[in-house]
């Protein structure tokens, strides 16, 4: 049963010391854990000035991987859109993610207009990283925090982009469940789901087998702790597939 | 490889509910013990401390070989300390619990700690340092190395590794008499790792706040660098050794 690690990430993370932050790291653990592919994206980018000098950074490591480069942007910044043209001829540049919890700006921001249109001409997806860390354990730096509505905002400003929320809680997937039941457009992770037992098979109840992805934000969060919410799962083999692989597969058109 | 859960809850007003999937889970991932405290509200009075410690007793006897008790007790009520007696020396459970009803350093709680000492069991302590949404008498690691300072003849266990590893370790590194538990909803990369490293595997004890998820901790614990030998520590011979339990 092959599997695709949605959300990891390279590099280094300021506030504090990550132990398994490179590359050859992110492997090791992959391997140990089955798994053979996976979108990475640069944790350097998200603090830098310039996030593109990030993703500079992270190509060789991504292709040394094998995995998918997705490129880190702030849509604050006027140049972005272009940015995200170069990343696409220049380091292969397969999917955009944002951080409105770090960079703090909301989904009606004019600034993400101009990005979101250029994904969807494009067919891009846009990844959207709703959280880094446990707000009360943030040191130094708070994070926006971002609510039902918010997502709400998101879903129904860009309709017709293709987009991955990333580390979602439960309530919220609960919450947008009637949103994006019938939409093609949109695919949750699997790393937010740490309140609660049997969380992986309340999402499958609420918004069925295709919507949900394998994703860990390793070497943040522990990966095994994600995984074993799909592995010890009470469901059908076919559906845990799904899940592993399948979704980000064909969300993503490999 | 025993798997003790020496950190999980009922909750007021669903009892039956949590017990119910907490059993569930006992048995698909294969757990040998719980150890359950009834929580009910931030400054409860007698009544519902009284009728939520009847609830874990009611599990004692319902599952004696998974379940194990900790008296939950809010020391604002004197009435608390027949609580706890009646709980101890009549249910037998085996630790009392202090919630964010006081700060765990509140002299209030000074009677309370010393018949535990009497009794020689652990007292658990809710510890969490927040950066936002920290509670009236919520205690933070500072706390518990207040207490733990006071009484080094008490075993206590500072909860969910004072809610951040990083604030948590440090401020109880002296105090010898501070099991550290890493239960709950962060569940970072590097947490167990960062823990042992200063304070040893000897002092990590394996809980999880179930109904809150019981597989994101035991996750932290299979992929910490850390040996064969010391997982098992922190799963379970730790605990048991805590609890005057047997280590076979």
């Amino acid at each position: 049963m092959s599997r695709f690690d949605l959300n990891c990430m390279v590099g280094h993370w300021p506030f504090r010391k990550l132990r398994h932050n490179k590359p050859e790291d992110i492997l090791k653990t992959h391997k140990q854990n089955g798994i053979t592919g996976g979108c990475v994206s640069s944790l350097d980018s998200i603090l830098y000035n310039d996030p593109y000098e990030g993703d500079e950074d992270l190509v060789q490591g991504a292709k040394e991987m094998g995995y998918i480069h997705i490129q880190s942007v702030n849509p604050i910044l006027s140049f972005t859109t272009d940015d995200i043209k170069r990343g696409v001829e220049l380091l292969g540049t397969k999917g955009v993610k944002i951080y409105p919890c770090y960079h703090q700006y909301g989904f009606d921001a004019p600034e993400l207009e101009p990005v979101c249109e250029y994904l969807k001409e494009q067919n891009i997806p846009l990844f959207v990283q709703l959280r880094m860390e446990d707000y009360r354990a943030d040191y130094v730096m708070l994070q926006k925090q971002l609510g039902v509505k918010d997502l709400q905002t998101l879903l129904n400003k860009y309709p017709d982009n293709k987009i991955v929320l990333l580390t979602p809680r439960l309530n919220e997937i609960n919450a947008l469940a009637p949103m994006v039941k019938e939409s093609d457009n949109v695919l949750f992770d699997t790393s937010g789901l740490k309140d609660g037992l049997f969380s992986v098979e309340t999402v499958v109840n609420v918004i069925g087998p295709d919507k949900l992805a394998f994703g860990s934000l390793y070497p943040l969060f522990c990966l095994k702790s994600i995984l074993m919410l799909v592995e010890e799962a009470q469901l059908d083999e076919d559906i845990k597939q799904k899940i592993y692989s399948g979704n980000a597969e064909r969300f993503l058109g490999l | 490889m025993k798997k003790y859960d020496m950190h999980v809850h009922v909750w007021q007003g669903r009892e039956e509910r949590d017990m119910e999937i907490m059993a569930k889970a006992c048995e698909l991932y294969h757990v040998d013990k719980i150890f359950i405290s009834g929580l009910c509200g931030e400054f409860p009075e007698i009544d519902a401390i009284n009728e939520i410690n009847d609830y874990t007793l009611k599990y004692m006897k319902q599952y004696p070989e998974l379940v194990e008790g900790y008296c939950y007790v809010n020391p604002r009520h004197d009435a608390c300390m027949d609580t706890l007696k009646r709980c101890v020396e009549d249910g037998g459970m085996i630790g009392m619990k202090l919630w964010i009803a006081t700060l765990c350093d509140d002299p209030l709680n000074n009677k309370y700690i010393e018949k535990c000492i009497d009794y020689d069991i652990p007292i658990l302590l809710h510890a969490w340092r927040k950066t936002v949404g920290q509670m009236k008498c919520e205690s933070t690691p500072e706390h518990v190395a207040n207490i733990a300072k006071r009484y080094p003849e008490a075993k206590f266990i500072m909860a969910h590794i004072g809610g951040n590893c990083y604030a948590g370790v440090k401020p109880v590194l002296d105090c010898k008499n501070v099991t550290i538990d890493f239960c709950g909803s962060v569940f970072r990369a590097d947490d167990i790792e960062y823990t042992v490293k200063w304070v040893g595997a000897d002092r990590v004890v394996f809980g999880t706040d179930m109904p809150g998820s019981f597989l994101v901790n035991e996750g932290q614990v299979l992929e910490a660098d850390i040996t064969e030998e010391e997982k098992e520590m922190i799963m379970w011979k730790n605990t048991a050794k805590l609890f005057n339990m047997e280590v076979v």
